[in-house]
């Protein structure tokens, strides 16, 4: 069974570069979202396994929305986008309850290694 | 991964955000305790940076991350808003959108010097800012070795091991190793501990979690967790992090208690990004399409307009009414698929009003005047064919108005105006006109000074100097040759450049006209058409020729008696409605040899059409008929020749050029 991904960034340049790296065939992109509050909100109907989240967003921080997502199901595996310099957003994120983090510009390797790891955590 | 075909996507929103920031800023000059104009500038310099980094553009990263620091020192009231700040932000928008452009030209290596310079000014300027990625990697100092129990792929180092409280469940000091290339090595550290706290509470780690956060400490994270889990327990789990190149753990002897001084687990403090309000929002339903498809989708538009009319003629042809009922519920069809194309086509002013403010502010700002600049009518829709074009044009004339329209503060005050020069763009919509008109209110020109010059140059005679009407007379300065910049003192260079504007209006179908009064002001009016339209053509013949010309264009058709015509100096005219209106053939205005045309019992049919002078009137052999035409630019070098607005095809599949009837005259 696929993996379900969720894609949350303000750009759409990096969501369309995201969803290049789940591509493969043990994925499955089944949402995106353009900010904080689509995040939630998609996060509630779509329960994907894993969710990228871009850290800075309009209307909803990504900090904001990762609290609000553990808040629903502690459970939640989601994973960081930052990009340089954003090291102490990256803990907030953590502290807030986010598993792991990839920083721009990634290398798909990567983000699907940081991935798996995360999803093996269960 | 291919990054080349996310370059497109990545300039057009690069270049969304820097438009943004740039009104932004603008805003924050007016009002620097505008909250939101901050937060907006950080947020926008903060995409920017992430896609850069994204696309491992570094001297854009670099930059945005300069300019996203500083707005985070502005937001957190480390930096005061100054009007060197303001300075420094539109210089780094301006740096930012040459690379952006360079990038989308592909134009090889990025040149970073001007960047680097404002980078090392912000840095200077903004205080304390937190390390930017520079981790220390100096290891702290060996206390001893030890034997490692589980045997890994480690480098050996232990940490001097911190004292464990006494307590029921064993205690475990792990060494975690952070990659020395990982991503936010701090950030890595974090997490780890945060994961070790899962298996039970972490009694003290070096460095600790405030030193972590607070950006320092080395690649080595050296932990006592008490835990009752298994060592193979939380061995998997660190196995499982990313980030890491080794790591050793083993149990520790509980020893003497010592006050635990455990971190306590500080709650992060929760700082929302100040920012606007949250307002009500809207899942958006829109998509985003390229131009380029727009092009393709209006061109096909106009092939089946022009198929669905052959097809009426071989339906005629054939006397077959019924198809020619299926083509009339076609025509409907084409009629209705073109205005929703045209309407998917339309974008408003205001996206070329944007970068409006800004040339004015910079005009102003190096002329050394003060200008207050407005703008109405954002809201009106164009072509975007159209409107890409536009932007050159109105800041040229924006410029101009600065430049040498509004007066310096001692010269206005001199004439009781007040200090201020007012600047003022207006759009409105005209049926299917759209009506754009700057004014200023500073010191005119001068109709009889614009005609001696005129004179003096050969432009034009001193018989037609006296016939021009003062309109006319400001159109002069749109000549070439009284764009140069000798002349810009003299006529008060409004000419400057305004040749080039003229012709870009007219290549879009558009019209300029300019009015004047001396130290009252000017004002200069631009008027375009709203879209590339299926137009209403009239045919005529010009033998051996057929032309078409805009209906829209033409104020209306008539036929002249002969005996009507009188010659006078400035050649034929006839009375039109009362006023004497110059005449001629038009394939003298086409600069074609034409024959004689006489074959209608005296009675000559002429086109009547406005210019921005008033009407003319222009003999034809024939009308032909009218028909609905697609009209396709020539393109280069045609598009160039006054006169010329365009080329259809009639129903038989004949090319026929259509006229641009104003400016033939």
């Amino acid at each position: 069974m696929p993996i379900k991904v969720l894609i949350a960034d303000d750009a759409l340049f990096m969501r369309n570069m995201i969803k290049e790296v789940f591509s493969g065939s043990d994925f499955d992109v089944v949402g995106e979202a353009a900010n904080g509050i689509e995040a939630v909100e998609k996060f509630k109907e779509l329960d994907p396994d894993i969710t990228t989240m871009d850290i800075v967003m309009p209307h909803k921080s990504g900090i904001e929305s990762v609290r609000d997502i553990i808040k629903m199901d502690k459970d939640a595996k989601i994973v960081m986008c930052s990009a340089l310099g954003q090291e102490s957003l990256v803990m907030e994120a953590i502290e807030a309850g986010a598993a792991d983090f990839i920083v721009k510009p990634f290398k798909a390797e990567k983000v699907l290694e940081i991935v798996r790891k995360v999803l093996n955590m269960k | 991964m291919d990054m080349n075909k996310y370059r497109a996507l990545f300039v057009s929103e690069a270049l969304e955000h820097l438009a943004s920031m740039s009104t932004q800023a603008l805003e924050l000059e007016k009002d620097p305790s505008d909250k939101g104009a901050i937060a907006e500038l950080f947020r926008q310099a903060h995409s920017i940076k992430g896609m850069a980094a994204a696309m491992s553009f570094g001297p854009v990263t670099l930059l945005a991350h300069a300019l996203e620091d500083l707005m985070d020192s502005i937001q957190t009231g480390r930096t005061e808003v100054s009007s060197d700040i303001i300075d420094m932000l539109l210089d780094g928008i301006d740096i930012l959108e040459l690379m952006v452009k360079k990038v989308d030209e592909d134009e090889g290596e990025l040149d970073s010097g001007e960047a680097d310079g404002l980078i090392r000014k912000i840095r200077k300027l903004i205080p304390e800012m937190k390390p930017v990625e520079v981790v220390e990697f100096d290891s702290i100092p060996m206390a001893h070795q030890e034997k490692s129990s589980e045997g890994d792929e480690f480098d050996g180092e232990v940490l001097a091991v911190p004292s464990a409280p006494a307590g029921s469940s064993p205690t475990y000091s792990i060494t975690v190793s952070i990659a020395k290339d990982a991503d936010a090595p701090h950030a890595r550290a974090f997490l780890a501990l945060k994961k070790l706290k899962d298996f039970g509470e972490i009694v003290s780690s070096t460095p600790s979690e405030e030193e972590i956060k607070a950006g320092k400490g080395s690649n080595k994270l050296q932990v006592l967790l008490a835990s009752s889990e298994s060592t193979s327990a939380i061995s998997g789990a660190l196995e499982d992090m990313s980030g890491l190149d080794g790591f050793h753990i083993e149990k520790v002897a509980i020893q003497e208690p010592k006050a635990s001084a455990a971190a306590g687990k500080k709650k992060a403090s929760s700082s929302v990004q100040a920012g606007k309000k949250e307002q009500g929002f809207e899942i958006s339903k829109t998509v985003k399409v390229k131009t380029k498809l727009l092009d393709y989708l209006i061109n096909s538009v106009g092939e089946l307009v022009t198929l669905k009319s052959a097809m009426r003629e071989s339906a005629k042809g054939l006397g077959a009414d019924d198809l020619l009922d299926k083509l009339d519920r076609l025509d409907y069809l084409t009629h209705d698929l073109h205005s929703h194309i045209i309407s998917v086509r339309m974008m408003p002013l205001e996206s070329v009003f944007q970068r409006l403010p800004r040339a004015v502010r910079d005009a102003a700002s190096s002329s050394g005047k003060e200008v207050d600049f407005s703008m109405e009518g954002g809201n009106v829709e164009l072509d975007r064919a159209i409107l890409e074009k536009l932007t050159d044009p109105l800041v040229h004339i924006l410029r101009n108005s600065v430049d040498h329209g509004i007066e310096t503060e001692n010269v206005r005050a001199d004439m009781g105006k007040p200090a201020k020069g007012k600047v003022n763009l207006e759009a409105r919509r005209d049926k299917d006109m759209v009506v754009i008109s700057i004014t200023d209110d500073g010191k005119g020109m001068d109709p009889e000074f614009i005609k001696e010059s005129a004179v003096k140059k050969g432009i034009i005679s001193l018989e037609e100097a006296e016939g021009m009407s003062d309109a006319d007379v400001f159109l002069l300065t749109c000549t070439p040759s009284f764009s140069t910049k000798d002349d810009v003192t003299l006529i008060s260079g409004r000419g400057v450049g305004m040749d080039i504007v003229k012709t870009v209006v007219q290549a879009v179908g558009g019209l300029l006209s300019i009015e004047s009064e001396v130290n009252k002001g000017t004002t200069i009016t631009i008027s375009l058409p709203r879209t590339v339209a299926i137009m209403n053509v009239l045919l005529v013949g010009v033998k051996p020729e057929v032309y078409a010309i805009p209906i829209s264009k033409i104020f209306r058709t008539v036929e002249i008696d002969r005996d009507e015509i009188q010659k006078s100096q400035a050649g034929n005219v006839f009375m039109f409605e009362g006023e004497p209106t110059p005449v001629r053939n038009l394939n003298d205005a086409l600069g074609l040899k034409g024959t004689e045309n006489g074959n209608h019992n005296g009675a000559l049919p002429a086109i009547v059409i406005e210019t921005g002078g008033g009407k003319q009137a222009l003999i034809v052999d024939e009308f032909m008929g009218q028909q609905e035409a697609f009209i396709k630019p020539l393109g280069k070098p045609l598009e160039r020749i006054s006169g010329l607005a365009g080329i259809t095809t009639l129903g038989d599949g004949r090319a026929v050029i259509v006229l641009d009837a104003v400016h033939l005259v």
